[in-house]
C-alpha cells in the first residue's frame, strides 16, 4: 500500500524524462477528447496539443501535489491509517451517504457502489445536482438521442438550451457539433443552423444563427409553445409573447425550420434543470424531441459537465438498476430523488457519515447541507486541497485520473473511452484506496454481524 | 451600512411592462436625482430609498427613521459557468483565479448606471435563505438583460440557495430571487 510521497523535488528534477503521449483522454469536461498529444517533462505535462483552455488548464495544472497521500483530523497520517479510520466510520455509521464519483473512472465507481451496499447506505453521485432532473425525466418520458458522431456527420439543426458550451464544453462547436464536415453535411458550419436558447447572451450565443432570449424561468412555457407549435394548434400571440418573452411568429418561425431540418439535435444543459421546474422542464424537452420525430429525425443530449459523471450513472444504474440516489438500507436498492439524494439527505441533516469521491459538497452545496456535512466526520478523495478535504475526517490525495490513473470514463453520449495516462504519481489511485476500504469494511461488518448473532435476544422464545 | 441620501419621501411606482424593462421614469428620474447628489455628497445619511427592479418600492419599517428608505432592488440572480472558473478548479480553490472568479458579481451596465454602481464596489445580496456581500462588475456589452445578475458558480452562489430540492434532488440554483443592497 502506498504511504505519504517523499517531498525531495530535487530528486524528481535529476530524473526528467521527456515524452510524448498520444491520444491522450482529457476528462476536465463531457466532451472527453480523446485526440490530446500530451508533451510530457518528467512528472509534468508541459503541452497539451488540440486541448481547449479547459483541456489546458486540466492538463497543465495537474502536477503531482506535494504534500502528504493522507491526513487524519488534519495531521499527516499514513495512508494505512487512513484506510482503517475510513472503514471504520463507515462500518459504525447508521446512514452513510456516499457521494461524488463523477471525476473518478469507472473502476472506482464500481467499488463504490459496492462498499455501499455492504454498508447499507446511501450512495448518490454529482448527477443529482447536475442533470439529476434529466434522469427523472429519462424514465418518464425517454430519451430519443444519439451518439456524438452522429452529430457531426448528420445533424444539420442544432440547438443549445440552457447551455453554454463556449464556457462550459469549448471544443463542443468544433469537435462535434457546429464545424465540423460531415458525412451528410460537408460544408460543416455552412450546412448547419445553429440556434441558442437562453435568459442572457452567453458567449455561445455569438456563434448562433438564431438567438431566442427567453423571460428567466420559462423554460417550461417555452417549450410547451414550441410543442403546441409542432402540432399546429393556434396560440394566443399576446399570451405567449408575455409567458416566454419572445413573440410567437419568432417561435413559429423556428418551429418551421425545425420541421424543414433533415436532422436536428438539441443539447440541453443546467439552464433548464437548475432553475424552476427542474424535471418538468426537462420533460418538456424530452417530449418536444419526441414530437419532432413526427416531422423529420429529431434528438436530444444533455450536455454533461463532469469527465465521468455520464460514467456514474451508467455504472451505478447496472450495479443498482437506477442511476443516482440509491438508498440500500433495507438490503436491495430504493429510488426515490429528494429523498435518498445527497443535497437532501445532508441538508435534513440525516447522514451521520460520508465518503466524499471526487467532488467538491462543501464548496458548491447549499448552506444547510454544508453545515450539516461539516458536523459529521467524513472521508474525502482529491488530488488538490478543496473545501471539501479540508473540513473532512480523513482526506486522501490521490492520483489524477487520465493523468496518472488509467481507467475507463463515459463520454456525455454514454460512448465508454479508455485513459492514457502521462506520468505516474506517488499518490494511490482512488481505485486502489476504495478497494482497501471495501475490504476493512467486509471484515468490521462480519465483526459486527458476529456480535448481532451472540447477542441475547430479548423477544420471548 | 447603506448609503443612503436625502428627500426622496413617499415614492409609490407600479409595475411596468416586461420583467426586463427598466424602471419607471419616476423611478429613472429618482435614480438620477439619488446619483447626482450621492456624487455631490456621498456620505450624506439620511434617507434609505427602498426601489426594486421592476419598479416596486420597498419601505424599511423597523427603520429608526420611519420615513426614511434604503437602497435596495430587486433581481434574478442566474449563477452558471465561466471558463475562468473551470481554468480557476484546475489551478486550485484556494487560489487567486478561482477566488475572484467566484467572488465577482456581474450586472448589466444600465443597471450598474442607474443604481450609480462602479466596477469594484460592493453589494449585499439578500436572498430568503441567505446572504453574501460581493463585488460587482459590468457585464460585458450585451451578455446580460437589465435585471438580471450573473455569479459564477462558488461559495456566494451557494450561500443564497435554500436546502430544499422540491422531490427533485436538485436545489434551486438559478434564477433565484435576490435583493442587492448597495454598501
Amino acid at each position: 500500500m502506498a504511504v505519504s510521497p517523499p517531498l525531495d523535488a530535487k530528486q524528481l528534477d535529476n530524473q526528467v524524462e521527456h515524452k510524448v503521449v498520444q491520444d491522450a483522454t482529457c476528462t476536465f469536461c463531457g466532451c472527453v477528447c480523446d485526440d490530446i498529444d500530451l508533451h510530457v517533462e518528467g512528472d509534468k505535462i508541459v503541452d497539451a496539443k488540440r486541448a481547449c483552455v479547459l483541456g489546458s488548464s486540466w492538463f497543465l495544472n495537474h502536477e503531482i501535489e506535494h504534500r502528504p497521500s493522507c491526513h487524519i483530523d488534519g495531521n499527516p497520517a499514513e495512508v494505512a491509517q487512513g484506510v482503517e479510520r475510513a472503514a471504520q466510520i463507515l462500518a459504525q455509521s447508521k446512514y452513510p451517504l456516499i457521494y461524488g464519483l463523477s471525476d473518478t473512472t469507472s473502476e472506482s465507481q464500481r467499488v463504490a457502489v459496492s462498499i455501499a451496499d455492504w454498508i447499507d447506505g446511501t450512495v448518490d453521485t454529482t448527477t443529482s445536482v447536475c442533470h439529476g432532473p434529466s434522469g427523472m425525466a429519462f424514465q418518464g418520458v425517454g430519451e430519443v438521442t444519439c451518439s456524438l458522431g452522429e452529430v457531426r456527420n448528420r445533424a444539420d439543426m442544432v440547438m443549445f438550451w440552457g447551455s453554454n458550451p463556449a464556457e462550459s464544453h469549448p471544443r463542443h462547436f468544433t469537435k462535434y457539433s457546429l464545424m465540423p464536415k460531415g458525412m451528410f453535411v460537408p460544408n460543416g458550419r455552412k450546412d448547419r443552423t445553429a440556434v441558442i436558447v437562453d435568459v442572457r447572451k452567453t458567449k455561445s450565443a455569438k456563434a448562433a444563427d438564431i438567438f431566442v432570449q427567453i423571460k428567466p424561468r420559462s423554460d417550461f412555457e417555452g417549450l410547451w409553445t414550441l410543442r403546441a407549435l409542432a402540432q399546429d394548434i393556434e396560440l394566443d400571440a399576446d399570451q405567449v409573447l408575455a409567458d416566454t418573452g419572445y413573440p410567437l411568429d419568432k417561435w413559429q418561425d423556428l418551429m418551421d425550420r425545425m420541421k424543414r431540418a433533415r436532422f436536428g439535435v438539441i443539447f440541453f444543459g443546467m439552464g433548464l434543470t437548475m432553475t424552476r421546474g427542474k424535471h418538468a422542464n426537462s420533460e418538456a424537452l424530452l417530449a418536444l424531441t419526441r414530437d419532432m420525430n413526427r416531422h423529420t429525425r429529431f434528438v436530444c443530449k444533455p450536455n454533461r459537465g463532469h469527465g465521468n459523471v455520464t460514467g456514474a450513472d451508467n455504472v451505478v444504474a447496472w450495479r443498482t438498476g437506477y442511476p443516482f440516489g440509491v438508498n440500500m438500507s433495507r438490503g436491495y436498492p430504493r429510488f426515490n430523488p429528494g429523498e435518498y439524494t445527497a443535497s437532501d439527505v445532508l441538508a435534513r441533516g440525516e447522514a451521520d457519515a460520508a465518503m466524499i469521491i471526487a467532488s467538491d459538497p462543501m464548496g458548491n452545496f447549499s448552506q444547510p447541507a454544508r453545515e450539516h456535512l461539516k458536523s459529521i466526520p467524513y472521508i474525502a478523495f482529491d488530488p488538490k486541497e478543496t473545501p471539501t478535504t479540508r473540513h473532512s475526517a480523513v482526506a486522501f490525495t490521490v492520483a489524477t485520473y487520465g493523468i496518472n490513473v488509467p481507467g475507463t470514463v463515459y463520454r456525455m453520449d454514454d460512448v465508454p473511452i479508455p485513459l492514457r495516462p502521462a506520468f505516474e504519481s506517488p499518490h494511490p489511485s482512488d481505485l486502489e484506496l476504495l478497494t482497501n476500504i471495501e475490504k476493512r469494511v467486509r471484515e468490521l461488518k462480519k465483526q459486527q454481524s458476529a456480535v448481532k448473532k451472540h447477542r441475547p435476544s430479548l423477544r420471548p422464545a | 451600512m447603506c448609503r443612503v441620501i436625502a428627500g426622496l419621501g413617499k415614492l409609490h411606482l407600479g409595475y411596468h411592462g416586461n420583467w426586463w424593462a427598466t424602471t419607471s421614469h419616476l423611478a429613472r428620474a429618482s435614480r438620477k436625482s439619488y446619483n447626482q447628489r450621492r456624487k455631490s455628497n456621498p456620505n450624506t445619511l439620511v434617507d434609505k430609498t427602498s426601489m426594486s427592479h421592476n419598479g416596486r418600492l420597498r419601505t424599511h419599517q423597523d427603520s429608526p427613521h420611519s420615513d426614511l428608505f434604503c437602497m435596495v432592488a430587486s433581481f434574478i440572480l442566474i449563477p452558471g459557468r465561466t471558463s475562468r472558473q473551470g481554468c480557476g478548479i484546475n489551478e486550485g480553490k484556494f487560489n487567486e483565479t478561482y477566488q475572484q472568479e467566484t467572488h465577482l458579481l456581474q450586472v448589466a451596465p444600465s443597471d450598474m448606471e442607474q443604481l450609480g454602481l462602479t466596477a469594484g464596489d460592493t453589494v449585499r445580496l439578500t436572498s430568503d435563505f441567505g446572504q453574501a456581500e460581493v463585488p460587482v462588475i459590468a457585464a460585458k456589452r450585451d451578455e446580460l438583460p437589465a435585471g438580471l445578475l450573473f455569479i459564477a458558480y462558488g461559495d456566494i452562489s451557494s450561500r443564497l440557495m435554500g436546502g430544499d430540492t422540491h422531490g427533485s434532488g436538485m436545489p434551486t440554483s438559478k434564477g433565484l430571487d435576490v435583493e442587492l443592497e448597495i454598501l
